[in-house]
């Protein structure tokens, strides 16, 4: 009698090899019956797998279509299993996928969709946290400029796009019949929790430079110098006040001193 | 600390904010809403999408039509946001058009 | 708008057999409400909280509410304020040879002492197999070795968990050469040996007869019902690919069959009233029809408790 072990290994293959016999130790007369039910659980596999990623990515899966969305998402899943009985966390790589898959040259942006897709599944699910409101600046002297740093509200996030990411998303989720969009634009794509309602906002270009700088530790001074360096016009006053307005500022903190 | 004399710039990035933080605070609550949604283009989405995947204890009657995704081509809204033909320098390999072949399960007719 | 949510506490009496309470485990048995309940869906939140529905209890399936916040938890939280929960693991994947996930374990019992449902329960099947996830209750066969495994790594859900669990009998599709015993012994030892509840899915029961042809109402007698604790009924589809072979399929996406009616009306007139889901995971229909589905099963109760009255007298 072989172990438990060897069967759920036996019985992994064949979930995984659709050409596989299903394992030994199933005892059903006849190949045709013991086929017909072990693909029972092949089905539910792949298609649970399939409605989940489909679940996760529906503009990337109404941009390609049904057919090459399942046939894809399989191949995903071959190469891809989840490791974890949590389906929310499954599929964050599948954009990295899209974007070597050869056949999908055709969508250059598809990728790009996914990570935005990927990203509002994040967002959702992010832990909660208040937001600081723009009055806390006024209680910033301007000595401390130089060591004031930002800590950014844990459902942030920002998808950097050589393509119309944001608005071919809104096109597509908003299910537009004549979609006006500029392909020839790139677009910063801002993410970000309030309450029940993940938003998504396209950010003008030296704004969403600003949110890089501060989110990757910067303090307010350097941060605003290195954006005035690529966008001379750049008024840092009324792009605080736009960042701040749409929550996604966690905390203020003097370098090296928390407050 | 306090003796250290303040460089233009940074006083100029203080009075920038000292502005920008004044004139939030002078707006009613309602024009704040209104001066936000200018900053950068919010855009609608189903928000209920974002619920995104969820777990199942059942089975399912659906059967895995397993499409050759080598050969399929997307088919979707994605010829709205035509960049075919300038970008995709690309040549498929075979057929444009894949076939699906369906596991050795006949799709149950739907009760 | 709430008056008809209260409990009649001689309803939510914890299962209290010898056979299943005979090991002591701290923090107390499943006390659900013994009437119907639903699945909560994230479609139906919103008109939940709107319209507080007179329902016996909600239950959500663990594995969707550990994410770090949001609005699942949130949700959660409200609608827990206002009715008796029930957790419902579906991928703790009991019978896993490898041994219990620990992380997931203890993201499971974070949830629990989050929010300290009425009740807690898992699948007797395995999910998960050198770290890979199936999605999908895969089924293990019945002998002593395997008795074994289940036992110890229900005691490791119930010590960590602090509670009884309950634990759900599988839908099957085919039979294995390794079982050395029926389901319904297996089941049997098993709640001896740990004071485990039993989760009885009827229709998991009737599927499982039809396939693997045997009947559902001498499975139901070979059961300890005084250790049911809740009872799932959902629908259940058919695999028309051979006209001559009948097989089903648990689907979850329909109303409860006919003969799964029949079956839970039987199942009751043994056990007595019990908590009552009922399952819809797929194609999830309004609130409004999930509702009236829960009706029918608090009717059908009250059909056989009127039943069994007249009986004794």
């Amino acid at each position: 009698m072989s172990s438990l072990g060897d069967f759920q290994s036996a019985m992994r293959a064949s979930l995984h090899d659709s050409a596989a016999a299903c394992p030994g130790q199933v005892v059903e007369q006849g190949t045709d019956r013991q086929s017909r039910r072990f693909n029972i659980y092949r089905n539910n596999r792949m298609v649970s797998l399939i409605d989940n990623l489909t679940a996760a990515y529906p503009t990337v899966h109404q941009l390609v279509g049904d057919d090459f969305f399942r046939a894809v998402a399989r191949l995903y899943i071959q190469k891809t299993p989840p490791r974890s009985p949590v389906m929310a966390e499954y599929g964050g790589d599948f954009d990295r996928f899209l974007d070597a898959f050869p056949n999908t040259q055709g969508v250059p942006y598809l990728a790009d969709i996914a990570t935005l897709e990927w990203c509002r599944l994040c967002s959702y699910h992010a832990q909660d946290a208040a937001a600081v409101r723009a009055e806390v600046l006024s209680e910033i002297s301007p000595e401390s400029l130089e060591s004031t740093c930002f800590s950014m509200h844990p459902s942030l996030f920002l998808v950097s796009s050589q393509w119309p990411v944001g608005s071919i998303w809104s096109a597509i989720a908003n299910n537009a019949d004549q979609p006006v969009v500029d392909m020839n634009r790139a677009e910063e794509v801002m993410v970000v929790r309030a309450e029940h309602t993940v938003s998504v906002q396209i950010l003008p270009a030296d704004g969403a430079e600003l949110l890089k700088q501060l989110r990757d530790g910067k303090p307010l001074l350097a941060a605003v110098e290195i954006v005035t360096r690529r966008f001379p016009d750049f008024d840092p006053g009324t792009h605080l006040q736009g960042l701040f307005g749409l929550g996604i500022f966690n905390a203020i903190y003097q370098r090296g001193v928390s407050r | 600390m306090t003796e250290k004399t303040l460089d233009t710039r940074t006083l100029l990035l203080a009075g920038s904010i000292a502005l920008a933080v004044s004139q939030t605070a002078m707006l009613p609550n309602a024009q704040a809403g209104a001066k936000e949604k200018c900053y950068g283009v919010s855009l609608a989405g189903q928000n209920d999408c974002a619920a995104g995947p969820g777990t199942t204890c059942a089975g399912t009657s659906e059967v895995d039509y397993q499409g050759n995704a080598w050969t399929l081509v997307p088919k979707g809204d994605c010829a709205k946001f035509g960049v075919e033909e300038t970008m995709a320098e690309y040549e498929l390999p075979g057929d444009r058009v894949g076939s699906l072949e369906k596991l050795d399960r006949d799709l149950p007719v739907s009760s | 708008m709430n008056n008809q949510r209260s409990i009649n506490a001689a309803l939510v009496s914890p299962v209290t057999d010898e056979r299943c309470g005979r090991r002591t485990i701290s923090g107390g048995s499943s006390c659900l409400p013994r009437r119907g309940g639903v699945c909560l869906k994230p479609q139906h939140y919103d008109e939940i909280l709107k319209q507080s529905p007179d329902v016996g209890w909600f239950e959500v399936h663990a594995e969707n509410y550990l994410g770090a916040g949001g609005p699942p938890l949130r949700y959660l939280e409200l609608i827990r304020r206002d009715y008796p929960l029930s957790v419902h693991g579906v991928g703790m994947s009991i019978g896993s040879a490898d041994g219990l996930d620990a992380r997931h374990l203890q993201r499971v019992a974070a949830l629990v002492d989050r929010f300290e449902p009425e009740s807690f329960s898992e699948h007797l099947a395995w999910s998960t197999h050198d770290s890979e996830f199936f999605s999908d209750l895969l089924p293990v066969p019945y002998n002593k070795a395997v008795e074994d495994l289940v036992c110890e790594h229900i005691d490791l859900v119930q010590t960590t968990l602090k509670r009884q669990m309950l634990l759900e009998n599988p839908s099957n599709y085919l039979s294995l050469e390794n079982s050395t015993m029926s389901e319904t012994a297996f089941l049997n030892n098993i709640v001896r040996r740990t004071g485990c509840g039993l989760l009885l899915d009827v229709n998991n029961v009737y599927v499982s007869a039809i396939n693997c042809d045997y009947s559902a109402e001498e499975y139901i007698n070979e059961l300890p019902l005084d250790c049911v604790g809740e009872i799932h009924l959902a629908g259940h589809a058919t695999d028309n690919s051979d006209p001559d072979e009948l097989l089903l399929i648990d689907a979850h996406d329909r109303e409860v069959a006919d003969q799964v009616w029949s079956l839970f009306e039987y199942t009751l007139s043994h056990s007595g009233p019990r908590p009552s889901l009922i399952e819809w995971d797929a194609s999830i229909p309004s609130l409004t029809t999930l509702l009236a589905e829960m009706h029918k099963a608090d009717s059908a109760a009250n059909i056989v408790a009127g039943d069994a009255n007249v009986i004794a007298r």
